[in-house]
């Protein structure tokens, strides 16, 4: 893991390898983006690249403090993760690495500490940090990495640096997915354009069988232009409801809706491979039904997602609704 | 690798070695010892990243190499073999066997590559300072630093070497213990002034043990060295402000009351049977020719002492943490301690009586209201 292998996000991660070659990396940072995109591969780099043996500035990845530290090993490098069932940075962890900072670098020239979801601290973990974040010592590097930077307290948020990762792009995903996982590039591109541009989630899709999902989700994408009728609509939504890739199905919907959305104002589909299928929907219905019918989906994603709500209910509304869609 | 050694050798450095490692657990390999071995001796360290210990014994030394085991396993094992001699040898996969007279064990080790680099000391600019001074620097004054303070430049003692002098403070916020030895030509090298941390000065305590050996001390970018013969104690450093400690220490206090130190400590310790739990309040009752010591608590009941003292001012009564004043007059040797006192509201200052030139042990407290 060193600046070069990191894919994505370029002048972002190009200024802050400048800033570590200089030895001038702001003593709090805060990465903020969606999940999988680097942020955390980010801010090992840069530790890597201030305690290098070998390359020092730019990391070498390979020297002892470089393995020890992407392994989480290094004495002056700590990652702190959420852990146990609340998934929560604890407050004890926190403590501990606010406790080491005043010492100077055991054998490295930084001391580092990374965060790992620090949205996961609850406010008493938060305010332990708060004066050492607010000044850490000369030799100390904090690195918060979060996913949902609005859920830290604005005291957290005040005190760092904040850079933004932006998803990644589908050519550099894809071609991560080929070279360091092995995919075939078909596959990986789809995946890579279903992941929304996150690593972690192309990797999550990768197990499931993707196909036969989403071509559920295209008959779902049907009902907008064909309707369903209303005997065939309760047994299907109780076997969509029963299904454990649900959340999936409502993933690659609304990819495949916004596809057909695009194909109606002219843009390049993701679901290439499908194009006379979008093709056909985006001929039967115009534009403003189909961004529509993406808040819909969205909306049932969201409702069983983060709102627990019932599954049968939630589809059965969602069906009914993208039914009436084209008639609204 | 592969050496033999003595096994009383290897027992007493593996011994120092017990209070060094890692219980924290952090990093997983800061629970085991490295073993280095070369030519004709073996060299081991360990680390809890806030004291590293290397020493080295001399071995037979077979094949030169470097391996990680247990520090706690391989002590245990050391310990219980009946042979005066143990023989090391690295195996496939960083394993290791240890065979002793007819005792044979194999034990899972890791690789050198993983274990934490301890830092060198410089070249230049060491200070030597006597064993047995460092000793009473520690004795006198480690028991007033804080167990667990936020205030991290308190978790440890000031140690300086002056022209003059060498000294040693030690204070929690709520005393203070000061002394300082005059330089004698044992003491060499430049003038120093650092703090050590607490777990430093216990584990140098250990290592001293009653051995009258010269230690060698310099520092580092990061961390403090301390050299004894073929030891190596490696310290963090903390790069804080120490208190001014000199304008703690109370000047011109005119009631001075003189009284035998194990009669006071003995009144304390008794008195101090029914004081408050929490706040350990003792009273002390002071007026011409005797100090009346006396506690009392609502939930408890009370307790009260009278023993001869030197004084000759007027009445005055102030109270004090019993304990602090015992952890004092157990860490002094002199048979009589003077109490300098100014008002009820006002730091205390102890010291040894009749202290010579050498020597200036004093100890503040700060007062409890009563």
């Amino acid at each position: 893991m060193t600046f070069e292998t990191l894919v994505g996000n370029r002048a972002l991660v190009s200024r802050l390898a400048r800033m570590a070659a200089a030895e001038r990396v702001p003593p709090s940072l805060l990465f903020s983006g969606p999940g999988g995109v680097g942020k955390l591969e980010t801010a090992i780099a840069i530790a890597q690249a201030q305690n290098c043996l070998t390359l020092p500035g730019k990391g070498c990845g390979e020297c002892p403090a470089c393995v020890r530290i992407h392994k989480g090993e290094h004495p002056d490098v700590r990652i702190a993760r959420p852990e146990g069932a609340g998934r929560q940075l604890k407050a004890e962890s926190v403590r501990q690495i606010v406790s080491e900072a005043p010492s100077r670098p055991f054998e490295g020239r930084r001391r580092v500490s990374i965060f790992v979801d620090a949205e996961r601290m609850n406010p008493t973990a938060a305010n332990i940090l708060l004066k050492t974040l607010e000044e850490p010592p000369p030799w100390a590097n904090l690195m918060l990495v979060t996913s949902n930077a609005a859920a830290l307290l604005p005291t957290i948020l005040s005190r760092c640096q904040v850079y933004r990762f932006a998803p990644l792009a589908i050519d550099d995903l894809t071609g991560q997915l080929v070279s360091q996982h092995g995919m075939d590039r078909e596959r990986a591109t789809l995946l890579a354009a279903l992941s929304g541009g996150s690593l972690n989630k192309a990797l999550e899709l990768e197990d499931e069988s993707l196909a036969e999902v989403r071509s559920e989700a295209l008959r779902v994408a049907g009902v907008v232009v064909d309707g369903a009728r209303a005997r065939d609509m309760v047994p299907w939504a109780d076997q969509l409801a029963k299904d454990d890739r649900l959340l999936l199905l409502l993933h690659l919907l609304l990819g495949i809706l916004r596809d057909v959305a695009t194909r109606c104002a002219g843009g390049k589909l993701v679901h290439q491979d499908l194009e006379t299928d979008l093709g056909r929907l985006a001929a039967a219905a115009p534009l403003p039904v189909w961004l529509h019918a993406y808040q819909l989906a969205e909306q049932s994603l969201q409702d069983l997602r983060d709102r627990y709500l019932n599954k049968r209910i939630t589809i059965s509304k969602l069906l009914a609704a993208l039914d009436s869609a084209s008639h609204s | 690798m592969e050496f033999i050694a003595k096994k009383d050798e290897l027992l007493r450095e593996l011994a120092l070695i017990q209070g060094i490692v890692e219980r924290k657990n952090t990093i997983p390999i800061l629970a085991n010892v490295l073993m280095e071995a070369s030519e004709d001796s073996v060299e081991l360290a360990a680390t809890d990243l806030d004291v590293g210990l290397r020493c080295r014994l001399s071995a037979n030394v077979a094949e030169p190499g470097a391996l990680t085991l247990s520090a706690k396993k391989l002590y245990e094992i050391v310990r219980a073999v009946s042979d005066s001699e143990i023989k090391l040898k690295e195996l496939e996969n960083s394993w290791a066997s240890i065979e002793s007279g007819a005792s044979y064990f194999k034990m899972v080790g890791l690789g050198k590559a993983e274990f934490p680099a301890l830092a060198e000391p410089p070249a230049e600019g060491s200070t030597t300072i006597p064993g047995a001074v460092l000793s009473e620097l520690i004795n006198k004054t480690s028991f007033a630093i804080t167990a667990d303070d936020n205030r991290y430049f308190l978790n440890g003692a000031r140690l300086e070497l002056t022209d003059e002098d060498l000294r040693m403070v030690a204070t929690d916020g709520h005393r203070l213990a000061y002394i300082a030895l005059k330089r004698d030509k044992d003491v060499a090298g430049g003038n120093v002034s650092v703090i050590v941390p607490k777990k430093t000065l216990i584990e140098l305590l250990k290592i001293l043990g009653d051995e009258e050996q010269p230690v060698n001390f310099c520092q580092g970018d990061n961390h403090l060295f301390f050299r004894l013969g073929e030891r190596l104690l490696v310290s963090k450093r903390v790069d804080d402000q120490f208190p001014a400690y000199d304008k703690v220490i109370p000047e011109g206090n005119d009631k001075m009351v003189t009284c035998g130190r194990e009669a006071l400590s003995g009144a304390i310790r008794r008195v101090s049977l029914l004081a408050n739990e929490r706040s350990r309040a003792v009273r002390f009752g002071i007026e011409p020719g005797r100090v009346e010591v006396s506690s009392q608590s609502p939930e408890l009941g009370e307790a009260r002492e009278s023993i001869d003292a030197g004084y000759d001012g007027e009445a005055i009564q102030i109270g004090f943490n019993g304990q602090y004043l015992l952890d004092f007059l157990n860490a002094s040797d002199s048979s009589e301690v003077r109490f300098e006192l100014k008002d009820d509201s006002s730091q205390g200052l102890l010291r040894p009586a009749g202290q010579g030139e050498e020597k200036d042990y004093r100890y503040v407290v700060m007062p409890m209201r009563l």
